[in-house]
């Protein structure tokens, strides 16, 4: 089986490349290709269709420019539609090794893939998956009839679908504030706290209760609301919501204190 | 003065509260329970709040607006609970010697009010449906069976 790792360029939301975002002073990219060398026979980097610059891993470009979020896939296959390929994205600092061996040990070869199912939503996540030869023929055909979306295509697929170890193994680096977590939670490790959180108009609606008193080892707001997120399905994401703190409004990056009362507030609609 | 009430709004006694022989100007805004919303027929809309946050957030935002404009008062009134069309929901009162600052102060503060204070609302349909109402075009109405 070969690897590809997608480098994904600059993040909008991040405002830098995010393989090369420090956890612990390791870069994205340097913590998951020991994860996945030896579980492989290659690795290769995916990077823009004119992207020419010298990297550390052997690079696989983009066939054409702007393909879309299945264009290393295609490309993987192309250079080899023999081999199995785990397509990985490069900012998933919570992914275990535990995680990828048990991935590579379930894969199947009569199936088209083997990936995980997101917590959030229980989809096939298809940045963390294993695509077997018999998906490529099937690629092809998507990407003829201009359909990009690798949700979907996964979907389609033939699978077998894992859970990860932990719910947030598949968290991907999308904004400064998760960043930040982790680098908490990196150097000065997982610390156990009980705090109270109250839930206002439909976040308590959609937890289906007022307030809750619960044990938690992430650092700051923004990882608790991420923990809270994934367990009740809350319909809004971090940027709609407002935290507050023993009653007063507080930032996402704040740190959480045991004994804390934390208010989870969707957007206001007073007057 | 801010404060959060579950009873009726009385704005003849507010306005009697502003009475101040230095003003020439009283500007009073009533933001109302209306009967539609978005092409639906409305019943009526239930406030929620955040109790501490909330007050503090209006007395925050009502002594901001006495120290950004030339005033002599300003008080503001939101209700909570289960308000009725035509009924009052939000107050505004401000008074100023002359009518420029009661006017901007007052839209200033009514503006603050409805994007700073920690209050919901749901409304209640014609059909039956109860959906939250929300300003943020990024969440669409949940439903609440």
């Amino acid at each position: 089986m070969k690897a590809l790792i997608l480098t994904g360029g600059k993040s909008s939301r991040m405002g830098q490349d995010k393989a090369s975002l420090k956890i612990g002073g390791v870069t994205q990219l340097d913590r998951i290709v020991p994860l996945i060398k030896p579980l492989t026979d290659q690795i290769f980097l995916s990077v823009a269709h004119d992207d020419k610059t010298q990297r550390s891993l052997p690079t696989l470009p983009d066939l054409e420019p702007s393909p879309g979020p299945l264009g290393g896939l295609q490309a993987a296959f192309s250079d080899d539609p023999k081999s199995s390929w785990l397509v990985i994205a490069c900012d998933l600092p919570m992914i275990q090794k535990e995680d990828l061996e048990s991935l590579v040990k379930q894969s199947d070869l009569s199936k088209d893939a083997t990936c995980f199912l997101n917590p959030l939503d229980d989809h096939p996540e298809p940045l963390c998956t294993i695509y077997s030869p018999s998906a490529a023929g099937k690629l092809a055909k998507v990407l003829e009839k201009n359909q990009r979306c690798a949700r979907r295509f996964l979907s389609s697929l033939k699978r077998i679908d894992l859970v990860p170890s932990d719910p947030r193994a598949l968290l991907n680096l999308n904004r400064p504030e998760h960043l930040v977590e982790l680098q908490h939670l990196h150097e000065h490790g997982a610390i156990e706290k009980e705090v109270k959180v109250e839930y206002f108009a439909r976040l308590s609606y959609e937890a289906g209760m007022d307030s809750d008193v619960l044990h938690t080892s992430v650092a700051t707001l923004a990882g608790l609301w991420e923990e809270l997120r994934l367990k009740h399905h809350f319909s809004l994401d971090l940027p709609h919501v407002k935290p507050a703190v023993d009653n007063e409004f507080a930032e996402w990056t704040d740190l959480l204190s045991s004994g804390q009362t934390i208010a989870f507030m969707p957007p206001f609609a007073g007057g | 003065m801010f404060s959060i009430q579950k009873t009726p709004i009385d704005v003849t006694a507010l306005r009697h509260q502003m009475a101040d022989p230095t003003c020439g100007a009283l500007v009073v805004f009533e933001g109302l329970v209306r009967n539609h919303h978005e092409g639906r027929d409305v019943e009526n809309l239930h406030y929620t709040h955040h109790p501490v946050l909330a007050q503090k957030e209006g007395e925050r935002i009502v002594a901001e607006t006495m120290k950004k404009f030339p005033m002599a008062k300003a008080i503001a009134l939101h209700r909570i609970g289960t308000l009725e069309i035509g009924e009052c929901a939000v107050v505004t009162l401000t008074a100023s010697a002359h009518r420029e600052a009661a006017f901007d102060a007052n839209r200033y503060l009514i503006d603050s009010l409805k994007a700073r204070l920690p209050i919901w609302k749901q409304e209640t349909y014609a059909t039956g449906e109860v959906e939250w109402t929300s300003p943020c075009p990024n969440c669409g109405p949940v439903p609440h069976s």
